[in-house]
């Protein structure tokens, strides 16, 4: 699975985004987890604004293996909703009943 | 961790009582969810001295230099909550405990709702509550902003260097609260058009906002929809406290005291009259300058 995050430098809020993905994203690299920047002014950050249609700024974007959207986050993430969503994304979330029984 | 002075807030009013705490050597610590607050959102700030025009990520961003520069720590963190234990206060994050002898609360304001079904749905995808970030998103294509206030105008005037055609939907039957300049600038731009006495009360699409409908009658196809619709004191903290509000804000005198000893309150949350930078500043120095003065007279 990969992160995307789409930052601007005209955006007060990307800077506190950038920083909990940066903080939370490499506890998963070992799972598979990888993670890119992409700025808006950049003829990438175009390209893929208009792929997966991206309108805002900050914007998590999840993707799969195969480059589909899994889903997004708009705005700061919080830490906790952030790693709930990786792990959810990674299947690292375990069911309630395995929490309660192992 | 031991601080003679905790801020919490770091827009304006917070990082200028940094300033003036730092120079009267108190040990101080800012906390703040967005450093710059939100000044750093303005798109041109064309009234605070010595810029004759100005972005808000700018202005902020050498307000923040400066407090660094006199070498005042300013953690980007939420802070969950404040209690007084005997005379001093114990101010927690999500992983940090801080003790504090003196607190200024600069906690400023959040951006106000529609409060209408679909807006988180469409949020990110047509429902923006930040122009300045997300203006360059609608080349090309028509978007709609709500409200009558400075800032709804100024969001108005961004968004027609990147859209064909914005409609500014407001509830009253003119523009009385923004700035003469900021209305004169509207009525000269052939992009924007004013719509008065109309309030949106549908948000309507499948995957993104498509279409706005409004109490007129109206419907408006629109790319983009901008929330300006003024914003609400983040007074959470203070109410935990036990402080007096005065409609909503927090009532300081004029050495920026709250009700309760050793708090002190700055900027647009309090109950000031005039909510603008220049005066966030001012109330921020005052605030500094009040938690100096009753620390440097207590007995030690």
């Amino acid at each position: 699975m990969e992160l995307l995050i789409f930052v601007s430098s005209n955006c007060p809020h990307c800077p506190n985004a950038e920083k909990v993905v940066e903080k939370i994203a490499p506890e998963y690299y070992n799972y598979g987890l990888s993670f890119k920047k992409i700025r808006m002014k950049t003829s990438e950050g175009k390209e893929l604004a208009s792929k997966y249609n991206i309108m805002a700024v900050p914007t998590v974007l999840f993707l799969d293996d195969k480059n589909n959207e899994i889903q997004r986050i708009i705005g700061t993430p919080s830490e906790d909703s952030l790693r709930s969503k990786i792990e959810k994304g990674l299947g690292l979330k375990k069911s309630l009943f395995s929490r309660l029984f192992g | 961790m031991e601080y003679d002075l905790v801020i919490i807030g770091a827009g304006p009013a917070g990082l200028t009582a940094a300033i003036y705490a730092a120079r009267y050597k108190l040990n101080t610590l800012v906390i703040g969810e967005q450093i710059g607050g939100m000044a750093a959102e303005a798109d041109e700030i064309c009234n605070f001295p010595s810029h004759k025009k100005i972005i808000g990520i700018e202005l902020t961003k050498k307000m923040r230099e400066q407090v660094e520069n006199l070498g005042v720590e300013i953690i980007n963190s939420y802070v969950d909550s404040i209690k007084k234990i005997d005379s001093q206060f114990l101010v927690k994050t999500n992983s940090t405990e801080y003790e504090a002898k003196k607190i200024i609360l600069a906690t400023g304001t959040e951006k106000r709702k529609l409060g209408l079904k679909n807006e988180d749905k469409f949020l990110g995808k047509g429902i923006s509550y930040c122009a300045t970030c997300d203006a360059a998103f609608f080349k090309n294509k028509v978007v709609g902003v709500v409200g009558g206030s400075n800032s709804a105008l100024t969001a108005a005037l961004l968004l027609s260097k990147f859209a064909n055609e914005i409609y500014i939907i407001y509830r009253k039957n003119k523009f009385f609260r923004a700035e003469p300049k900021w209305i004169e600038e509207v009525e000269k731009n052939e992009k924007i058009k004013s719509i008065f006495n109309a309030n949106v009360i549908e948000l309507v699409g499948e995957n993104k906002l498509e279409c706005v409908k409004l109490d007129n009658g109206e419907k408006l196809n629109v790319d983009g929809l901008f929330v300006e619709i003024g914003s609400i004191p983040s007074v959470k903290l203070a109410e935990e406290l036990g402080i007096e509000l005065e409609e909503n804000h927090i009532k300081v005198d004029k050495k920026q005291r709250t009700n309760i000893e050793g708090v002190f309150a700055a900027g647009d949350v309090t109950n000031g009259p005039l909510k603008q930078i220049i005066v966030a500043c001012a109330q921020g120095a005052i605030a500094a300058n009040s938690a100096y003065e009753e620390l440097r007279t207590e007995p030690q």
